[in-house]
């Protein structure tokens, strides 16, 4: 396992050449090279955490599908696993910015009914994608007092990847 | 008895099919204390027309305007598409097809909803007073104001507001938005302005965080502030290179989730996706101005899926006379 740092971005990258692990932090911008280490990332199955992105912008996606983009002319199987917030915003509006992977599991913005806490809930699509793409979001249990949570978006604004 | 108030000269028409929406619009429009009409959309070209020495704002239904695309040249100072039901938010595409014809007022939020936005809006263009987002916070919020000196300042200046936004109580998520918008508007005032002012071209992904001391000129300003309704966001650059007629068709051509979208022009599109109002403002050759305001008083849900659109441009156009012409928009 080894960890690189791209600009405001910190990438823990594991595996091997028949499957490998990215795990991405921080803040993807234009100080975030990650198309440069496509060569050396590439594998039979990549999958790409980014739960812990936590900005980017419209030059950083730029990287990002440059990324996805090369690793998909090398063969390889992409899969986006526990997706940051604005990833899937930027899913939502780019079609490019999923490109040809499958997005396993996402964080969508929820807030409670009863306590009004405001937090991200990681939505797994194999369990709740038959809804989602009905645009009905699952309930969460609030994190603070167990009460329900909601999701605190348009379905159909936050769902939009799923069905286009 | 003595009273006074300042009342702008000014005509307000609203062309609106529902009654529900028209007695919504009436009572709103009417704080301006300028005569409010419903009329019908022919009317309204022939009033507006008639009498250009009266700066006359027209407020109409989106189904109609999308009907009538070159009204956006029509007669009259301005026409604010606004959505068809007193409660149901504006459909996406029609707020994207009236911003690619070109139509600088596109109101996405319900009427019901949107009365203070409309408002606002109509009374800067009757005061021909554009900028500010004093003009959309109530009187008690705080505005901080910071300068940028440098450009390498924007990713503190942008972490600054993040920490700003969590100390006055907004969720992540909200400061999320705010930090992206914040970060896409600074970086137009600062490396797309310049080259549009006849200033020196700066490449943004090439500069990327280098420090470089910004002459007088190309130093831009950020205002923020909340209150219990919006967190707003405040960009002036002292160019005022952007074209009024540009933005609304880049942006409606990059929401359109194309393919190879975002390989330009994608900030401005990215800004307008994370908040629920975008209002620029120009006064060309002097200064432009982007403000973003994030809705945090009403649930996602009510506010609908399209965010509201204006361009204004200072000084206040010259009135159009005599009757739009199809293309016109364009």
């Amino acid at each position: 396992m080894t960890e690189e740092t791209l600009g405001r971005a910190v990438i823990v990258v594991d595996g091997d050449a028949t499957r490998r692990q990215l795990t991405v932090r921080g803040r993807i911008d234009e100080s975030s090279r990650l198309s440069e280490r496509v060569e050396a990332w590439a594998a039979a199955e990549v999958t790409i955490d980014t739960a812990g992105v936590v900005f980017l912008n419209s030059i950083g996606v730029r990287e990002w599908m440059r990324l996805l983009r090369g690793l998909a002319d090398r063969g390889a199987t992409v899969y986006l696993d526990r997706c940051a917030e604005p990833i899937i915003e930027q899913i939502n509006m780019i079609l490019d910015a999923r490109g040809s992977a499958t997005v396993r599991s996402f964080h969508a913005p929820y807030q409670c009914t009863a306590c009004g806490h405001d937090a991200p809930a990681l939505l797994d699509v194999a369990t709740h994608g038959d809804a989602m793409r009905r645009m009905e979001a699952p309930a969460m249990p609030c994190p603070e007092c167990g009460e329900s949570m909601v999701l605190y978006e348009v379905p159909e604004k936050y769902f939009t990847f799923l069905v286009g | 008895m003595r009273t006074a108030f300042d009342v702008q000269p000014g005509r307000i028409l609203v062309v609106h099919p529902d009654r529900k929406a028209q007695r919504a619009l009436h009572r709103v429009l009417s704080s301006t204390l300028c005569p409010v009409e419903i009329v019908e959309l022919d009317a309204a070209v022939a009033v507006a027309a008639d009498d250009p020495a009266v700066p006359t704002v027209i407020v109409i239904d989106q189904p109609l305007a999308r009907t009538r695309p070159e009204l956006v040249a029509g007669p009259g100072l301005a026409w604010i598409a606004v959505p068809c039901d007193d409660v149901q938010p504006a459909r996406p595409e029609v707020v994207a097809e009236l911003m690619a014809a070109g139509w600088r007022h596109v109101i996405g939020a319900p009427i019901a909803l949107a009365g203070a936005e409309l408002l606002i809006a109509v009374q800067k263009l009757l005061r021909g007073d554009p900028f500010g987002i004093d003009k959309h916070l109530g009187w008690g919020a705080t505005i901080e104001a910071t300068t940028l000196e440098d450009a390498g300042d924007r990713p503190a200046v942008v972490a600054r507001l993040v920490e700003g936004a969590g100390r006055a109580g907004m969720s992540e998520r909200v400061a999320s938005l705010a930090s992206v918008i914040v970060d896409e508007l600074l970086a137009n005032a600062l490396f797309g302005a310049p080259a549009g002012g006849g200033g020196t071209r700066r490449d943004r992904a090439d500069a990327r965080f280098d420090s470089r001391p910004l002459a007088a000129r190309e130093q831009v300003q950020l205002r923020w502030g909340s209150d219990a309704r919006f967190l707003a966001v405040e960009v002036t650059d002292a160019w005022g290179s952007l074209a009024p007629g540009v933005p609304g068709p880049a942006i409606a051509r990059a929401s359109r989730r194309a393919a190879g979208a975002s390989e330009a022009g994608m900030g401005l599109a990215l800004a307008y996706a994370c908040c629920h109002q975008l209002v620029l403002a120009i006064e060309p050759g002097r200064r432009s101005q982007a403000i973003a305001l994030i809705d945090v008083g009403h649930r996602p849900v009510e506010l609908g899926r399209a965010p509201s659109f204006h361009v204004f441009t200072s000084p206040r156009p010259a009135v159009a006379a005599g009757p739009p012409t199809a293309g016109a928009a364009t």
